[in-house]
């Protein structure tokens, strides 16, 4: 695997959080593996598996993409079902999702505590270099990015020169894949809901963005231990984020 | 999972609440008898009613009737695609506290009816797993639109016609735009069958009406009014 670009907010430790993920697992033994190489990876505190709903619930400050591979590394189908810090927040989790049909990424966004999101973000097919990106007040996606208003940016938190929504830049490798992992603050993830987060061609963030997806309502811990889909039968270990994907003609 | 969703509830609440401040502080002393258009009397009659039912409605009411009801209407858009050639647009508007009015247009499907539902979660990052059971606040069986007993998400069945497209205005009072149950940031789903509306007596009638694989998804997400 090699190492993505990293973009580090401030170069600070995430706060801690939980996260949960569907484990493939059907015995004790798997268990042990599970729990032995998650246990190794820097910022993991504290791993709890629940063997009969398959769930492990995992305590730290490491970035979701570093728990799935080390996860995937056990030889086990991960899923991650569920973040968030439970019964302190209402809505604690949020992820909005780019599908193509160039631009593939998913960010995913937990309240930490009142004052503090956690946003983690992985882009690929983005021309490399750098590209600004923003929460846009609106999730109104009929004309593409251009159709999602401006830089979310309430009165009461944010001022003309540094709005809250603004996340800043993404360096993007040569790949075309971008990886931000980081902290915002102020950012109330219930109040993100149903706006949109927008990526644009290149730093300047004045024209409508190459890209944009809603901000999703998400299962927080706990919340969806769903296993199999009922319409039709899918499994979890079935399905990815590559369902719904705008189909290549 | 109700705590989290009455949790969830009550934020919303709160957060709506908070967002109408400017509106609200821009009328700080909403009177009917001060009425700065000179509004008939019949408009004094509404306003002065309202405040017995829902004090803090009718103040928003009141307050924004002078600037036409544009501060009242909510409005709220999803943009359904899928892994087919299944495309569309759904657009809800709201108006105070009243039904919801749901604009569907769906290409690309088979001729004949198709289960159309809302699902609790925005997220397919687990494809349909991650989207969770059908929106369903009150803890019900599935069943068709206009049943008691429904999930608030069941919005019944679209229906395309021989051209493939499939076009609905549905008004529905379980799915407002704002508050304890809000609908944005929750997932529309087109499915590959028809919704039995949970009488088909199928061991799936129940939970999901038994309306097959899904074949387009769009998040609710906010719209300028």
């Amino acid at each position: 695997m090699d190492a993505p670009t990293s973009n580090h907010q401030d170069d600070q430790v995430l706060p801690e959080l939980l996260t949960e993920y569907m484990v493939d697992m059907k015995c004790e033994g798997c268990v042990n593996a599970v729990k032995n190489k998650l246990e190794a990876v820097n910022g993991i505190k504290n791993v709890e598996v629940d063997l009969s709903n398959q769930v492990v619930r995992i305590l730290g400050s490491s970035p979701v993409k570093t728990m799935t591979e080390a996860l995937e590394q056990t030889g086990r189908k991960a899923r991650l079902i569920g973040q968030g810090v439970p019964e302190d927040f209402l809505v604690s989790a949020a992820v909005a999702e780019y599908k193509g049909p160039d631009i593939f990424g998913v960010v995913r966004m937990a309240q930490v505590n009142m004052e503090l999101a956690r946003i983690e973000a992985n882009f690929s097919g983005l021309s490399p270099g750098k590209h600004g990106w923003s929460i846009n007040e609106f999730g109104d996606l009929t004309n593409g990015p251009a159709s999602t208003g401006e830089v979310y940016n309430p009165k009461s938190l944010g001022t003309a020169k540094e709005p809250i929504g603004d996340l800043g830049t993404l360096d993007v490798d040569d790949k075309g894949e971008a990886f931000f992992s980081g902290v915002k603050e102020k950012l109330r993830v219930a109040d993100l809901i149903g706006r949109s987060i927008v990526v644009y061609g290149s730093e300047d963030k004045s024209d409508s963005g190459i890209t944009a997806a809603v901000i999703a309502r998400s299962a927080g811990v706990g919340e969806n231990y769903k296993k199999i889909c009922t319409c039709d039968g899918t499994t979890i270990w079935e399905s990815s984020n590559n369902d719904f994907v705008t189909s290549k003609v | 999972m109700q705590a989290a969703i009455a949790a969830m509830a009550a934020h919303t609440i709160l957060a709506a609440s908070h967002s109408s401040h400017p509106l609200l502080s821009a009328f700080p002393n909403p009177s009917p008898t001060t009425t700065p258009l000179g509004l008939s009397s019949a408009f004094h009659g509404v306003s002065l009613k309202l405040p017995q039912r829902h004090p803090n409605l009718s103040l928003t009411a009141v307050a924004s009737k002078p600037l036409t009801v544009v501060a009242a209407a909510k409005k709220a858009v999803a943009v359904l695609k899928g892994t087919s050639n299944v495309e569309g647009v759904v657009t809800l508007t709201q108006d105070d506290a009243g039904p919801t009015t749901v604009n569907v247009r769906v290409t690309g499907l088979t001729p004949g009816p198709h289960g159309f539902h809302l699902h609790e979660y925005g997220d397919t990052t687990n494809g349909c797993i991650s989207t969770g059971p059908h929106f369903n606040p009150n803890g019900m069986t599935h069943g068709a639109p206009e049943d008691e007993v429904r999930h608030a998400g069941d919005l019944g069945n679209i229906v395309a016609n021989a051209d493939g497209v499939a076009e609905a205005t549905i008004v529905d009072n379980q799915i407002p735009l704002s508050g304890p149950n809000t609908v944005i940031g929750r997932a529309f789903v087109v499915h590959e069958l028809e919704d039995d509306l949970g009488k088909g007596g199928h061991e799936l009638s129940l939970s999901t009406g038994n309306a097959g694989g899904r074949l387009a998804c769009g998040v609710v997400g906010l719209t300028p009014v």
